[in-house]
């Protein structure tokens, strides 16, 4: 039995691993100083209740929205899309681009206008479908693209903090717009530069 | 609020009903390719939900806060944004919590506040993104995306001290 299971375990999951061990660490020592032991216990248990909420939300929006790029897909809808961001995706994606077809280019350029549009809870759906493809063709350079991109902030209208600031009794909720843009919109620049240098240029091939 | 999905509705309908066979063959295989990646998602998604619920719960985030403030204070950061700088790239709903906390206690619309909201409006979760894109071995062939993440991070979040500074004293 357990043989049979050491042989099944996963490979390369180091950095979930440090991750999720960094913060057990990290956890433990914070909550000796500061007395909160027991309380660690039983966030252990509303962590995977809250994980579980987390995924069935997901659940529902995988589904829903990789149905609906399948029909807009298939009436057209994101060849249009897709010719419409091309400028900006060809430079940012050369490897799926280069090669063209059904490789990934739709779902990326789906899941950039979801984004785009402030439709969030299309977007994360979409570029995971987005991933699915990319790794299916071994294309890492871009994965790691299009990942960074994702951390950096797209929010062209950030709703919940605007009515965040009316609720807290703001004059002018809308004030803090262009410093939200500015900061976007370098942070994304940031983003795709800092990704070119860690990864080298692109692959010549 | 947003006149894209009332319009995407509407597209769908017209979709729908010109080619009905077709167009819901289409939904429900790409749905159900949606489902079996969702469903791939779970375990490493458990392992970070799980890490964050801890970290928030061991008191570490007010440990911190106390333990750099006085740096914050000597390069002109206030200090009552360190919570919300801690928890931003970990979790959404803690830090939106944090957010509206700075908001009534500092005021909406003081220096304090207005930083906050530029923090809250241009980072995105940034462990929430890796961990729902990177599962199961994709880390491993993507090496750059934490250091080019955690950079952009610390990119944007002094370009929001700045920016904050020239805009609003």
């Amino acid at each position: 039995m357990i043989t049979q299971f050491t042989q099944k375990v996963k490979g390369g999951c180091f950095i979930a691993g440090m991750v999720f061990g960094g913060f057990c660490l990290v956890s433990f020592m914070c909550a000796l100083a500061t007395g909160n032991l027991p309380a660690l216990g039983d966030a252990l248990f509303s962590g995977a209740e809250a994980c579980v909420e987390l995924f069935l939300t997901l659940l529902g929006a995988m589904c829903l929205w990789c149905g609906v790029l399948e029909v807009l897909r298939d009436a057209g809808v994101i060849g249009f899309l897709e010719n419409l961001l091309s400028p900006l995706l060809v430079r940012l994606f050369p490897e799926t681009a280069a090669e063209g077809g059904e490789t990934g280019m739709a779902e990326i350029s789906a899941s950039r206008a979801a984004n785009l549009l402030g439709i969030g809870n299309a977007a994360t759906p979409l570029g995971l479908a987005a991933m699915e493809k990319l790794e299916e063709h071994h294309r890492f350079r871009d994965m790691t693209m299009f990942v960074v991109l994702n951390t950096a902030p797209p929010a062209l209208l950030p709703t919940t903090l605007l009515s965040l600031r009316h609720a807290a009794g703001s004059s002018a909720p809308a004030r803090v717009l262009p410093a939200v843009w500015i900061v976007s919109m370098a942070g994304a620049v940031f983003a795709v530069l800092v990704t070119g240098v860690v990864c080298g240029k692109r692959r010549t091939s | 609020m947003n006149l894209f999905l009332p319009l995407l509705i509407l597209l769908l309908g017209i979709l729908f009903l010109r080619r009905p066979g077709r167009a819901a063959g289409a939904f429900l295989s790409g749905a159900e390719r949606g489902f079996s990646s969702a469903v791939k998602l779970f375990p490493t998604l458990l392992l970070f939900v799980t890490a964050v619920a801890l970290f928030r719960a061991s008191g570490a985030v007010e440990l911190l806060s106390e333990v750099l403030s006085p740096v914050c204070e000597k390069i002109g950061v206030p200090a009552e944004l360190l919570p919300l700088l801690i928890t931003r790239p970990v979790s959404g709903s803690a830090s939106t919590a944090v957010l509206s906390d700075i908001l009534s206690s500092c005021g909406a619309d003081s220096f304090t506040g207005l930083c906050a909201s530029v923090v809250a409006g241009s980072s995105e979760t940034v462990l929430y993104v890796i961990s729902i894109y990177c599962t199961g071995g994709r880390m491993q062939k993507m090496r750059g995306v934490l250091p080019a993440a955690v950079m952009t991070n610390v990119f944007v979040t002094v370009l929001t001290v700045w920016v904050s500074g020239v805009l609003f004293k």
